[in-house]
């Protein structure tokens, strides 16, 4: 094929994806001889969001005897030497199949930029958007699922970052409720398959004929209509009905909105689906914070186990990479209100399966928790860990609309030995 | 001293003259677009530009009887009912409105003094005086203001980096813990500046010393949580600030100032805030809505500029950088001349804005400058959310601007009540409450003031249930997760402007399968009973086209529309349907 045509082709492909896959004026240049990247073990992600900035003091850093400490305390955990919040015993008992991460650091110090920064390892930068790590997932590995979309996002807040400049259908799917499911996902009362088809063809020659500009806006909905009619058609619809499970396994994962969402994030991974986000909003605890991270921790202490055991009773853990993450830490001085405040110098994360070695802690904050004290982790790093963890090919340059390249996880190096 | 004010309301009205103003943004416009070397586009026609318009102003499309009159929409829609549902909303997702604030308290106040203010058309450098020094009972007459303070309880320090942010457009958050990396701010200005509002405080139960909350313990345990909830709110205030100064934090990392060292309040920057006994946040706020202030008229007009150009002159619209004494390029001087010779009149400046030749131009789907600026013509986005919402309640239902206010006399009156009884008294309203729930509508009609009870502790209007029909203005804010509002993209007001136009898959089948079969192609819905009254096939395709996407059906669509009328009443469903469903419904353009 002459290399015009073969650019035509690209460009025509490129357009249709709402993506440049090359940047401007490098056409014909060679790609550059990039290394194989390594190969995890994890097939999908399930990514626990703790929104509003959890406390790592109070949950998986706790620092007893000293005077930071405050009201919560700290318990012993099933490895030697590894203590919890004292809010977190069930999880406590699942430490053999944990790796901390104490040394977390981000630069971002307010929730929406701290939030983009850790779901994108960007930050946030005038109009541009760049990818979550679900889409960038959705992107570099192949369907696993060829009806459910390979990104679902469990109640997350209004402003996702979705699939940033990367196609419509890498960006998350969005459930409000996972006790409701998926809304919609049936035709209305009295719509059969073959009318359904009939007004599907019926937009189709409308919009052909119609006045629509050739738009961002236009296309991205034209691709996910089509996701649209695949995932009605899906044999898989039920992943997303929770009354399917035995009432003892409902009530192992908590009857709240998180503990429903971890149980749906497991039916979906079962499924085949990429990347699951669930997210435990109420972390933002400024004033009595005592009170508030208990109730926070009581709900995670239910969720979080119930999927660690119930993943790895299905033999789903050594697999399915969960991780436990926040867009920061807060500050281990109580304010005059009993709370803590935005710390985004030093906090925590969790990672188990997916090749995880449990049991282990990777770096440490210092004596009160204020900065990362040896093996520090930028935001990127941690995000190239999953990228990792996935098999996703972090050197892979995707192009935003604008030209400038961006890879998933920018540049972080992933964490490779937290991994069996 | 009355006439002298007269007098001064005369000359600020007369400053600014809406058709004199446009003009000259119009020449401003086409001279930043020649240093851009671009060229405007052309005027658009009648037809997408009476949609944008009505999209831009009233947050709907018309109904096919509105949309016969095409002719003064700016004047008309401006101030109408229509407008205001869409200028609340616009409001909401800046100042971040929820029915339910922290410790449960209900945002109902807070939302009825959003809807006077909008009603009223309140200039927004008094609604601004208003919100920042907003103190006393939330649950009064003119409490409503203390929902900005309260929507940050506890967070004094955030609540000033979210001041700035919504009133000055300007992203001082970083220096919140260090200088701002990108930006000129200190942490020290950033301590100077917090220290006007951080003493202000809200106390749940009226006061922390009063023993309410302690007396509550002892209510029986069925009753206790009621109590609690009923005692949060009746007692809710804001205590006005006393002092003006903060400490200077443990982990200082700079030469200057040494930890638990004393900072004054101080303007962010000139003019300086004047000197005064009292409140401190008397002085922020006059520094704030002060004609000097150079931030304050540029930010409300930049973001108005953007409701009504789809682009800021600056982007992020709050993200406004640099030194702000310094100048700016002259349409960003002159949007905020016209701000202020226009009192800050929200109405008047939304109306000049649309009287522009360059509101008028026909779309543009080109690239955008990042940083903000001037496009060729309108971007073509994909319809906000409130708006797309708003569109479908306007397509089934016969009122699509009913509204129903919050009654503050009655629910003050309520909350006096209860107070008066203390401890006792809120127990007993607990346990009437629940009796009531049991009993349900009746109960409440044998008592009306326990009605008015419950309905305080409602977060929202009245009949907000989550499944009506109604304007996203009338619905709980936000309108719960799963909601198709949610599902459209609208704000959880967590953040500054969080509604997102983020397409996802949820959105197409919502529309595919939910709410267009559900509500617009129902029998009963306003566009079906009116197809159905009319007998002429052309005339149900004239009146479709006009409702969904209003402008004529074209001559190949008319083709394809009577084959399906051809099919009856399935056939004019579907028709429907691909219409609501088509990429032209879901733009603004």
């Amino acid at each position: 094929m002459n290399d015009p045509t073969r650019r035509a082709i690209l460009l025509r492909a490129a357009g249709l994806l709402g993506v440049s896959l090359l940047p401007p004026g490098l056409w014909s240049a060679d790609p550059p001889a990039v290394p194989a990247a390594p190969v995890g073990s994890a097939k999908s992600l399930i990514l626990l969001f703790m929104a509003g900035g959890m406390s790592h003091l109070d949950t998986f850093d706790p620092k007893p005897g000293r005077e930071v400490q405050g009201p919560i305390g700290a318990i012993p955990t099933s490895v030697d030497g590894v203590m919890l919040g004292q809010h977190l015993p069930n999880l406590a008992k699942q430490m053999g199949r944990c790796a901390l991460i104490r040394s977390l650091t981000s630069t971002q110090g307010a929730h929406e930029q701290g939030v983009y920064y850790m779901r994108t390892s960007y930050t946030m930068r005038g109009t541009a958007r760049h990818p979550a790590v679900g889409a960038w997932a959705a992107q570099l590995l192949p369907r696993m699922n060829p009806t459910l979309p390979p990104f679902i996002a469990i109640g997350s807040d209004s402003r996702h970052p979705g699939a940033g400049f990367l196609p419509a259908a890498c960006g998350p799917l969005p459930i409000g409720d996972p006790a409701k499911g998926l809304q919609y996902a049936k035709p209305a009362k009295g719509i059969d398959g073959a009318r359904q088809d009939h007004r599907m063809a019926l937009l189709g020659d409308l919009d052909a004929h119609g006045t629509a500009p050739d738009a961002e806006a236009v296309r991205a909905y034209h691709e996910l209509y089509a996701e649209a009619v695949k995932l009605m058609a899906s044999q898989d619809l039920a992943a997303f009905d929770l009354s399917q499970e035995s009432e003892a396994v409902r009530d192992s994962y908590g009857d709240d909105a998180f503990g429903h969402g971890c149980l749906l994030a497991r039916r979906l991974v079962e499924r085949g689906v990429r990347t699951v986000e669930v997210t435990l909003g109420g972390w933002d605890t400024h004033d009595d914070s005592a009170t508030r991270i208990e109730d926070r921790c009581n709900i995670l202490d239910r969720g979080l186990p119930a999927l660690l055991s119930d993943l790895a009773s299905r033999g789903l853990l050594a697999t399915t990479m969960v991780a436990v993450v926040s867009e920061f830490g807060r500050s281990p001085k109580m304010n005059v209100r009993d709370g803590r405040d935005h710390h985004p110098k030093c906090f925590s994360a969790l990672l188990a399966g997916g090749g995880i070695r449990g049991g282990q802690v990777y770096g440490a904050s210092d004596e009160d928790g204020q900065a990362p004290a040896r093996d520090t982790v930028q935001v990127p790093d941690f995000n190239a860990t999953l990228a990792y963890g996935l098999g996703c090919d972090r050197t892979r340059m995707l192009h935003a609309p604008d030209g400038r390249p961006f890879t998933m996880a920018d540049k972080g190096k992933p964490l490779v030995s937290l991994f069996a | 001293m009355r006439a002298a004010l007269l007098c001064l309301l005369f000359l600020a009205a007369n400053a600014a003259d809406p058709v004199r103003d446009a003009a000259e943004l119009d020449t401003l416009i086409e001279a930043q677009l020649a240093t851009d070397k671009l060229a405007p586009q052309p005027q658009a026609d009648a037809a997408t530009l009476q949609r944008r318009t009505w999209l831009d102003l009233a947050g709907r499309l018309p109904t096919v009887a509105e949309s016969r009159d095409l002719t003064d929409l700016p004047r008309r829609l401006v101030g109408s009912p229509a407008w205001q549902h869409a200028t609340f909303e616009w409001l909401a997702d800046l100042l971040r409105v929820q029915s339910r604030l922290q410790d449960r308290n209900p945002g109902a106040l807070w939302i009825a003094w959003l809807d006077a203010a909008v009603i009223t058309n309140r200039p927004w450098d008094v609604m601004t005086r208003e919100m920042l020094t907003a103190s006393g009972p939330v649950y009064a007459a003119d409490g409503g203001a203390t929902g900005f303070v309260m929507r940050d309880a506890g967070m004094p320090l955030d609540h000033a980096a979210l001041t700035a942010q919504t009133f000055l457009g300007t992203r001082i958050g970083c220096a919140q813990c260090h200088d701002h990396p990108y930006d000129r701010w200190t942490r020290l200005e950033f301590l100077q500046f917090a220290s006007f509002s951080a003493d202000a405080r809200t106390d749940a139960y009226g006061g922390k010393n009063n023993g309410l909350k302690q007396q509550l313990k002892d209510a029986p345990p069925e009753l206790r949580n009621t109590s609690r909830a009923i005692a949060t709110f009746v007692g809710a205030r804001v205590q006005p600030a006393r002092k003006d100064w903060l400490e200077i934090p443990k982990d200082w990392q700079y030469e200057e100032h040494k930890p638990g060292e004393h900072v004054s309040a101080q303007a962010l920057f000139h003019p300086a805030a004047p000197a005064a006994a009292g409140d401190p946040r008397l002085r922020l706020a006059a520094w704030m809505t002060s004609q000097e202030n150079p931030r304050f008229a540029l930010a409300i007009g930049n973001r108005i500029w953007k409701r009504m150009f789809g682009l800021g002159l600056v982007e992020p619209v709050d993200d406004l950088r640099g030194e702000p004494d310094a100048a700016v390029p002259p349409l960003q001087a002159r949007l905020a001349r016209l701000v202020i010779d226009n009192g800050f009149d929200l109405q008047r400046i939304h109306r000049t804005l649309a009287l522009t030749r360059h509101y008028g131009r026909a779309s543009w789907s080109g690239a955008l400058p990042e940083k903000g600026g001037v496009a060729p013509g309108r971007p073509v986005a994909r319809i906000p959310a409130t708006a797309w919402w708003d569109s479908l309640v306007t397509l089934a239902t016969d009122e699509p601007d009913a509204r129903q206010l919050i009654d503050i006399a009655m629910l003050t009156k309520v909350r006096d009540g209860i107070l008066k009884g203390g401890a006792d008294g809120i127990v007993a309203a607990a346990q009437r409450l629940i009796a009531m729930r049991k009993g349900g509508q009746k109960a409440a009609k044998d008592d009306p003031e326990l009605a008015a009870v419950a309905q305080m502790m409602r977060p929202s209007r009245p009949k907000a249930g989550k499944d009506a029909l109604l304007r996203a203005s009338q619905l709980p804010q936000p309108a719960p997760p799963g909601h198709p509002l949610r599902i459209l993209g609208q704000s959880d007001r967590e953040l500054i402007d969080n509604a997102s136009l983020q397409p996802n898959t949820s959105q197409a089948l919502l529309l595919m399968n939910g709410v267009v079969d559900g509500e617009v192609l129902s029998l009963r819905s306003r566009l079906m009973h009116d197809l159905n009254a009319l007998n002429d096939p052309e005339a149900r395709i004239t009146h479709l086209w006009q409702a969904v996407l209003v402008r004529r059906a074209t001559d190949a669509e008319r083709v394809t529309a009577r084959n399906e009328l051809a099919r009856g009443r399935d056939g004019l469903a579907d028709l429907a349907w691909a219409l609501l469903n088509s990429s032209e419904f879901r733009l603004v353009r």
